[in-house]
């Protein structure tokens, strides 16, 4: 179903969706940064193709969240499950890459035998609504690992930039109800020809790169493990800022009051005592192991246990990493070391 | 090629050539203009990777001790970053004689996270140079100047050392500096405490500000020291306060301001403020600043008998 | 614990709530040779002065880490109060000297973090001066009590996702295992 927002009409939409959702949308703050940030009447988003420095894993996976607590009470202790039912949420501005991402994070905490009831429950009460990007920025590539306009079309509704308005496309019942509100008129053959052109344009790969490809090559000895670990820092930016990856620890603390906290917590295993065992050994002793691992799990290890390819070219680990190892040039120096011809699909 | 260039393949070469240092520390040219990348050149003929513009803005001394454990290394160092060296001869963490030092004269580098709200596409970038003390950029549309203040690293427009007190040779020529004041920092204690709260609400403890600074080379960190418990991993505001005042603490009278912290911050946090004052108040108590002499004792391991304190 | 990545308070600032009266938390950190006798001393003279110091005993002020003091007011202490021998009377010859290089910087750096310099002292107490421990504490707790509680130094990370409603009785988690 499609259906034409006129920019000016945005504000309107986002009024009468707050009556049914709890709004989060992508917002500028005062350094220029971007981040998602619940929207209001005074904090309206911005769409463009700047990525937000935290990912929208923030969203269903917290940094830092509470599992549930122990409180003895007087004599008759009690386990208390943390969170409860969530608001039903809109997450509005998600770009391609951004959506795919949670396609990945469902494959690993919802699929299977087991389901993680946190991310269930946060998951379950989200809509997303994707914002086709109108150009890549110079670190993107997500149209080499895979296809941005069939990512966008996996959220409840996607809008693409056509001039003078947002066409809305809407791929699940969730996303038709959203499109029910009385700011949408019909779309024009332009504005669907115009939708087109911008898609096209997504699709194209800026860089040439087959993930199956890479997934064949990735090697356990190859020498861009040395290269890159020898200049890597070892920090967690990458795998932090990575919307795909997942990695946490869990904690227990005392509160006060006899009571205790066991939460989970953000981790990376990009940090030296990520593998250590109690015993004191360590299996990743060195940035070399970590190096690997990481890269092999997001494009070998990850695709043979969930049958997903778990990067989505969003490029938040190309400009952020502090000593610019452009994971991009990593990946063609493997496919190169391994005699395959070119990395082009 | 600019002749920083030339001058620093050329001294590679001649160190590789002549067996005299195992490996070269430098920047190779990075993604784009504006970033450059570490590189360790073990070969003469690869000394043709290393390159000098003002996109190097990694602190290679974090390099230095890990590299020199193995045998001589030589390393191009700015101003900030010979200090860095400086500090850890000072602490018994690396010989003198085994680092060769290719210093460069330095008039501030890039920080490529500031060029998008300084209004330069980096995608579109074509080239980046310093000459004259002034930085031009290419977009595409022919060189045009570039406000320092708004794309140099935070930290270099307080720099005061721009040539490295430390070399055993030195590339180019630094204009004079001209240090500006820091005034992110309120002046009410209140605002100030509102300040740090809002700034390390922010945080997500990538422990990347750590990697990256120099200084920090404990083996064990003391957030990794859990059983004790001096910072939980807990990522909330109080923990995030507690690690980065704990580890301004640990850099008082050893940070020499490279900034480096500031620039890898993925959050924005304004640590060089953090940092600088700390450096500030060393200083005015005694008459202290981090790796400029590496003769001098560590500042907080020595004392005098005149020391400011409490009363009798 | 609902709407906020941290837990609903320190232990310090629930006791407190439960009394209804806000009295001043102090954290006293001793040196074991010197102040730690000289507050002894003033309780067993029977010199009156406020219960407001919770005393963590160390053998020397060089002992005395700034990490301590910062968790101190990290976890909600509305002052903190360090004490060693005087200058030249160390027990250990020369750790009160490095004491004083490193706790004089911290009471500047304190204000650059924006905790006035009223809430950190800093002070020489020997093992003979009772009467001194008595009036410092005195002294510090009617000034903390004048400053009012300290407002903490973080402000809690709100989760994106909000819990319209929280479950107060306790159940077992469902785990759905196919």
């Amino acid at each position: 179903m499609d259906r034409l927002l006129p920019k000016a009409a945005l504000k309107d939409w986002l009024e009468w969706a707050s009556a049914r959702y709890h709004l989060l949308g992508p917002v500028e703050s005062e350094d220029g940064s971007r981040a998602f940030a619940p929207l209001s009447q005074d904090r309206l988003p911005v769409l463009d193709n700047r990525r937000s420095c935290l990912p929208p894993k923030e969203a269903v996976l917290p940094s830092c969240e509470t599992l549930f607590t122990f409180d003895p009470g007087d004599g008759e202790p009690r386990l208390l499950p943390a969170g409860g039912e969530f608001a039903p949420t809109l997450m509005l501005g998600m770009k391609p890459c951004d959506v795919r991402s949670l396609e990945v994070l469902d494959r690993v905490f919802l699929d299977g035998r087991f389901q993680d009831p946190y991310y269930a429950a946060r998951r379950g009460s989200l809509v997303t609504v994707a914002y086709v990007c109108e150009s890549k920025r110079w670190s993107c590539f997500c149209s080499s690992v895979g296809d941005p306009v069939e990512w966008s079309l996996a959220a409840d509704v996607a809008l693409t930039d056509v001039g003078d308005g947002y066409l809305a496309s809407a791929n699940t019942s969730a996303g038709e109800e959203l499109l029910g509100c009385p700011a949408f008129r019909e779309p024009s053959a332009d504005d669907l020809a115009r939708r087109d052109v911008v898609w096209n344009a997504l699709r194209e790969a800026a860089e040439p790169f087959d993930p199956e490809a890479v997934a064949a090559a990735v090697d356990w000895e190859e020498p861009a493990w040395d290269a890159v670990a020898e200049k890597c820092i070892g920090c967690g930016v990458c795998s932090f800022l990575c919307p795909t990856c997942t990695c946490f620890d869990i904690q227990d603390e005392t509160i006060g009051g006899g009571r205790v906290e066991r939460f989970r917590v953000r981790d990376t295993c990009q940090f030296c005592d990520f593998t250590k065992m109690g015993h004191g050994h360590n299996p990743r002793p060195s940035r070399r192991e970590r190096v690997r691992q990481r890269i092999s799990h997001k494009f070998k290890y990850i695709v043979r246990q969930c049958g997903i390819c778990g990067c989505v070219g969003c490029g938040r680990c190309v400009e952020l990493c502090p000593v610019n190892a452009d994971l991009r040039g990593v990946l063609s120096e493997i496919v190169k070391e391994n005699g395959c011809e070119s990395i082009s699909a | 090629m600019n002749s920083h260039t030339e001058q620093i393949r050329a001294e590679a070469r001649r160190l590789l050539e002549s067996g005299e240092v195992s490996v070269v520390i430098g920047y190779a040219p990075g993604s784009t203009p504006a970033r450059a990348t570490p590189v360790f050149v073990r070969k003469p003929e690869d000394a043709e990777r290393l390159f000098w513009s003002p996109a190097c803005a990694s602190n290679l001394a974090l390099y230095v001790r890990e590299q020199a454990a193995r045998g001589k290394v030589a390393v191009v160092a700015k101003g900030c970053d010979a200090r860095s060296i400086v500090t850890l001869i000072q602490e018994k963490q690396l010989r003198r004689e085994d680092v060769h030092v290719i210093g460069v004269a330095c008039s501030g580098v890039v920080d490529a996270g500031r060029l998008a709200s300084a209004g330069v596409d980096e995608g579109k970038l074509k080239s980046l140079e310093a000459g004259g003390g002034a930085l031009v950029a290419d977009c595409g549309d022919g060189p045009a100047e570039l406000q320092r203040e708004a794309v140099l690293k935070r930290a270099c427009l307080f720099c005061d050392t721009p040539v490295p007190p430390l070399w055993d040779v030195v590339v180019g020529e630094a204009a004079a500096p001209s240090p500006a004041r820091d005034g992110v920092l309120p002046e009410d204690l209140d605002a100030r405490r509102e300040f740090w709260a809002e700034q390390f609400a922010k945080c997500v403890r990538c422990y990347a500000c750590r990697q990256v600074c120099p200084a920090c080379y404990c083996s064990e960190c003391f957030t990794d020291r859990l059983p004790v418990g001096w910072v939980s991993k807990r990522i909330a505001g109080p923990e995030n306060w507690m690690y980065h005042t704990t580890r301004a603490f640990h850099m008082a009278g050893r940070c020499v301001g490279c900034g480096e912290c500031e620039r890898v911050c993925p959050a924005g946090i304004p640590i060089q403020t953090l940092m600088r004052r700390m450096a500030e108040e060393v200083d005015g108590l005694f008459g202290y600043r981090a790796g400029m002499d590496p003769d001098a004792e560590p500042v907080l391991a020595t004392y005098r008998d005149d020391d400011d304190g409490p009363a009798g | 614990m609902a709407d906020t990545q941290e837990y609903s308070g320190t232990a310090l600032t629930e006791a407190q709530s439960s009394s209804g009266d806000w009295e001043p938390r102090i954290l006293g950190i001793l040196c074991n040779w010197c102040s730690y006798a000289g507050a002894d001393l003033a309780g067993s003279a029977r010199l009156l002065h406020p219960p407001n110091v919770r005393i963590i005993r160390v053998p020397c002020s060089g002992r005395v880490d700034p990490q301590f003091v910062l968790k101190g007011f990290m976890r909600g202490f509305d002052g903190v109060l360090v004490s060693g021998c005087h200058p030249g009377d160390c027990h250990y010859a020369k750790g009160n000297y490095y004491a004083r290089r490193r706790l004089t910087l911290l009471t500047r750096f304190l204000e650059t973090m924006g905790i006035p310099r009223e809430r950190f002292q800093f002070q020489w107490v020997s093992a003979s001066e009772g009467a001194r421990w008595a009036e410092s504490v005195r002294e510090m707790t009617e000034r903390i009590r004048k400053l009012g509680p300290f407002q903490g130094v973080g402000r809690p990370v709100p989760l994106l996702i909000p819990v319209a409603a929280t479950r107060d009785e306790p159940r077992e988690l469902e785990v759905k295992a196919q």
